[in-house]
């Protein structure tokens, strides 16, 4: 494991964020990345964490909250972004607000090579799709990126991801 | 096998209320058989009316939300049974309206046409309920009860295909930012402060 982030500090910091732009619906597919994130979701009574089978779902999901006044965020690790295209349609076809926050494999310090087609690939498709790309390198990013983020998503109606990238998030050694 | 239009008309006289989510060639029926502010019609992207219906539920617990997914549509997208019976939304109602074919493109047979039990899936998957109806007078004589037990309840309808009269296919009404905006609009007196 490379990097010195605590985990439980940038999560934390992220859930507050949220949490207060109204966000209530934690949509996710697992990821250590995300897990920290997700367990702060569960255990807050402001908030429900929906465990998805596949990121797809999560698209479509959050666009149905949004029908009836519902916030949604969308995590994933970044092996899921290549599951969502096809349904990111939804962003621009329909002009719903989208939050994703990815939890990024296959760039810094990588050492498993499957990681790195979809990795590399991942800001590129978002961008392809209308979904804006708000990355994360460093630990004092954080806070301002969260809410770039959110104001993107919830006050200009944009699809947008936060990228948390493994410079920032470290490489697993796995 | 029943007429869609058939099934749809039955729907439509239990519906009392609820939110439908219809997809593709189901749209354009349902938006013929009950036009109504409390339809969303989900395309764009195959697969995803199911998963919207989710969003809804969940956002809008008290509310029933009926699926009107289709045979194909559900394909793209099975791991949303997974998902939709771990969530258990008891106001969730998915019909499947299974005519064995991707219509909306030329009605092309499906793969599993003919072999696949979509309620059985769901029951695998771990709905509250699944049934499969072959006749209207079934399907009509359940429809109460599918609408009212808790969810979520899972009914595969077995439709001919291609039986409607031609459709009007409006694209322009189905993408209409004002369609969304009647939506919300119909929503809003349902939405607790």
């Amino acid at each position: 494991m490379t990097g010195t982030v605590n985990r439980e500090n940038f999560s934390r910091r992220i859930f507050e964020r949220l949490a207060d732009a109204g966000v209530t619906l934690f949509s996710y597919v697992p990821d250590f990345g995300n897990d920290e994130l997700v367990k702060i979701a569960e255990a807050d009574n402001r908030t429900t964490a929906v465990l998805l089978s596949s990121e797809q779902e999560g698209v479509a999901l959050c666009a149905g909250a949004d029908l009836v006044g519902a916030r949604g965020v969308l995590l994933m690790q970044s092996s899921g972004v290549g599951n969502c295209p096809n349904m990111l349609s939804l962003v621009r076809g329909g002009r719903f607000p989208m939050l994703m926050i990815v939890t990024m494999r296959g760039d810094y310090g990588e050492q498993n090579p499957w990681q790195y087609p979809m990795g590399q690939a991942v800001e590129p498709v978002l961008e392809a799709m209308g979904i804006q790309c708000i990355r994360v390198e460093r630990d004092d990013e954080l806070d301002q990126a969260t809410d770039s983020a959110i104001s993107s998503a919830f006050a200009a109606g944009q699809g947008v991801a936060l990228i948390l990238s493994q410079k920032f998030l470290g490489a697993k050694a796995f | 096998m029943m007429q869609r239009m058939a099934s749809f008309e039955k729907i439509r006289d239990a519906r009392d209320g609820a939110i439908v989510v219809a997809t593709y060639t189901s749209a354009f029926e349902w938006r013929r058989v009950d036009p109504d502010p409390l339809n969303f019609v989900s395309v764009g992207a195959m697969g995803q009316a199911s998963s919207h219906g989710l969003g809804l539920a969940i956002g809008l617990p008290e509310q029933k939300v009926i699926v009107l997914d289709g045979d194909g549509s559900l394909l793209m997208n099975m791991s949303t049974l997974t998902t939709i019976a771990n969530e258990a939304p008891d106001n969730l109602v998915h019909f499947v309206i299974e005519n064995g074919s991707y219509e909306a493109n030329g009605g092309h047979p499906i793969p599993s046409q003919g072999r696949m039990d979509f309620a059985g899936m769901a029951r695998a998957a771990g709905y509250a309920h699944a049934a499969t109806y072959e006749g209207l007078n079934q399907f009509a004589a359940d429809l109460p009860e599918l609408l009212s037990r808790p969810g979520p309840v899972f009914a595969a309808l077995k439709v001919e295909a291609g039986d409607a009269p031609p459709l009007d296919y409006d694209y322009d009404w189905l993408h209409s930012a004002d369609r969304r905006r009647e939506f919300r609009k119909a929503v809003k007196p349902l939405l607790k402060d």
